[in-house]
């Protein structure tokens, strides 16, 4: 196999880490630096096959890799000028290179897009098209099967997130817990499905006297860092997912790899590796008494729950293991001709 | 010949219509040759960081770089040293920024004074009757300079217009408060008299450059800066006397077009 050269931008630092730590052993990345997006080095070391580029250089790579979300459709946003920017400054010099889109989101944005709000489903048709335009006729991978039916676009697969469960703690002792961790700040009402979450945390605390550990809110756990966060996790017996439109939410997988019983909406595909009360449960994404009232049952009977969340692990290491992952980028990249 | 990106304060900070990138990013910028705003991942020549402190590419770019700046940042605490350590040269507008940072770095420092882009100026404004409005205009956290004058403004009888960013208030004359739009600024400031912008003349302010002054006189507006120039500026006579001597100068000397060239000089004198 011969070792690919690749070119990207940061993102999502614990995404970036894990992608680029699975393609170790057949590609080397260049990140650029620029000034929108930066390595988090507090949280996740950088990878050993990683450099810092100023600028792209024609001849020198074997693929780009850029990444996009919903919210870039919104061009005073920094990281939406980053995506246009460099797409721009690498086709202006090389119409040759494939470009791979990570497309991070959903086309749901109901706060900038009202026309969702007619459908069934929130996807807004004109968000679509914006968002389509840049990428278009560049490949697209999209972190959900559902979020790849929304974006509807013929040039693109579905990848799942994929991490390393050693990297993350899990401890037999977990403590009667239920926690969340959404960011609490911006827009994505419903992406997030905040009001949910809102909703039960009042209910818990109102009807069962329990408080919910919205992770990093008032009053609430605030992890120094993310050591702090995984100690944390492998010691809490509930997470709770609220959200609606995320594709794959990553703090679902780490709490799940980290042992939690997982309570989650089904979206956007966790009804397919969640089997409702033997490995995590299912609550649809408005039923708040039925939320609160399992999350209040769950933390009545600890060992029971605690056995599902470690059949849970089970299913996490299985299905988001980073093997799988590379794996997944290397059919890819074969598919698409970039490997060989 | 050399690519050359400017990457502004407003982009770097994701902020807009912001006075320092306008003046020395997109005026000169216009008028110089193979140069644009800052596109992250296309290969320059030539950088100019207009009071953006990007550290991680003042450290890796190999090309020529540029520092501009146009406030005595290193009083906020901003670690200027430092970065002024990566760059071949270092532009500014004044010569007091000048003195001031000759004391903290050994690279070369030039002058290049704020300038005005005629061509999308207004005509000169013409002067025919006595004043009834003087104009202020800048940035609210800068108002403070006009609470000593509102008494004189009132015995003159001169409403007060503002065009800012935020509204300044006070019972002690007629005031008006406008919005600064750089589609609209142009007009509202002629719609004054002439204007009215006194100094302070101690710490962070003896930096400041005379860029306010120079629009308005650009625009065919006499500058007050205190008590008697209101005074003679009441009657139009004056103001036309006092715009005629200086309009002339402004062309002559703050063209932007020269700044870009001179810009085009210093990027050029360095060998890499």
């Amino acid at each position: 196999m011969k070792r690919l050269r690749i070119f990207k931008s940061c993102w999502h630092t614990a995404h970036d880490h894990d992608m680029i730590e699975a393609m170790k052993e057949f590609a080397d990345v260049d990140l650029l630096i620029n000034y929108t997006r930066r390595w988090d080095e507090k949280n996740r070391p950088i990878p050993e096959n990683c450099e810092w580029v100023t600028h792209y250089e024609k001849g020198k790579y074997d693929l780009v890799i850029l990444n996009i979300d919903q919210q870039c459709s919104n061009q005073n946003l920094n990281k939406a000028v980053l995506v246009r920017q460099m797409k721009q400054a690498i086709r202006e010099v090389d119409t040759e290179v494939p470009i791979i889109f990570i497309n991070h989101g959903t086309p749901i944005y109901p706060e900038s897009y009202p026309d969702g709000k007619k459908s069934n489903n929130y996807v807004s048709e004109k968000l679509k098209k914006e968002i389509l335009d840049i990428v278009y006729p560049d490949f697209m991978v999209i972190n959900s099967h559902q979020a790849k039916k929304e974006w509807d676009y013929d040039n693109s697969r579905t990848i799942v997130h994929g991490m390393e469960a050693k990297e993350w703690i899990y401890d037999e002792c977990r403590e009667i817990r239920s926690a969340t961790f959404i960011t609490p700040a911006g827009i994505g009402d419903k992406y997030y499905n905040r009001s949910f979450l809102i909703a039960v945390i009042e209910e818990l605390k109102e009807k069962y006297g329990i408080s919910h550990q919205w992770i990093g809110q008032g009053g609430c756990f605030q992890p120094k860092g993310i050591k702090d966060y995984k100690e944390f996790l492998g010691k809490t017996l509930i997470y709770f997912n609220p959200t609606f439109a995320s594709p794959m939410p990553r703090s679902r997988t780490e709490a799940m790899i980290s042992g939690c019983c997982i309570v989650t909406t089904p979206q956007h595909d966790a009804d397919t590796f969640i089997k409702d009360g033997e490995n995590g449960f299912l609550v649809s994404p408005d039923n708040v008494e039925y939320a609160a009232q399992l999350i209040a049952k769950l933390i009545e009977n600890p060992k029971l729950t605690a056995h599902i969340g470690k059949k849970g692990r089970e299913t996490a290491i299985e299905i988001f293991n980073r093997d799988r992952y590379r794996k997944d980028w290397i059919k890819l990249l074969k598919d698409l001709n970039i490997l060989k | 010949m050399k690519k050359i990106g400017f990457v502004l304060f407003e982009n770097y900070w994701q902020r807009k219509d912001i006075g320092s990138s306008r003046i020395r990013g997109h005026w000169i910028i216009k008028y110089m040759p193979n140069s644009e705003l800052f596109i992250q991942g296309k290969q320059y020549d030539a950088i100019i960081f207009q009071k953006a402190y990007w550290k991680e590419m003042a450290r890796e770019f190999k090309g020529v770089k540029i520092f501009d700046i146009c406030d005595p940042d290193w009083l906020d605490g901003t670690e200027l040293v430092s970065f002024m350590k990566e760059m071949d040269a270092i532009t500014v507008p004044t010569e007091n920024l000048k003195k001031a940072l000759s004391e903290m770095t050994d690279k070369p420092i030039y002058v290049i004074q704020d300038s005005i882009d005629f061509e999308i100026m207004n005509k000169p404004k013409e002067h025919k009757e006595r004043a009834k409005k003087v104009a202020w205009f800048g940035y609210s956290h800068n108002f403070d300079v006009l609470d000593p004058t509102l008494l004189k403004l009132r015995k003159l009888g001169l409403t007060l217009k503002v065009i800012s960013d935020g509204s300044y208030n006070s019972s002690e004359c007629t005031i008006e408060n406008v919005k600064w739009n750089k589609d609209t600024w142009q007009n509202e400031l002629q719609d004054a008299d002439f204007c009215l912008l006194p100094e302070k003349l101690a710490g962070r302010w003896l930096f400041k450059s005379q860029n306010k002054t120079h629009q308005a006189l650009a625009l065919g507006l006499p500058v007050a800066k205190n008590a008697q120039d209101l005074e003679r500026f009441m009657e139009a006579e004056e103001r036309t006397k006092e715009i005629e001597e200086k309009y002339k100068w402004i062309r002559e000397n703050c063209d932007v077009k020269k700044a870009a060239e001179r810009m085009l000089e210093i990027i050029n004198s360095i060998k890499k």
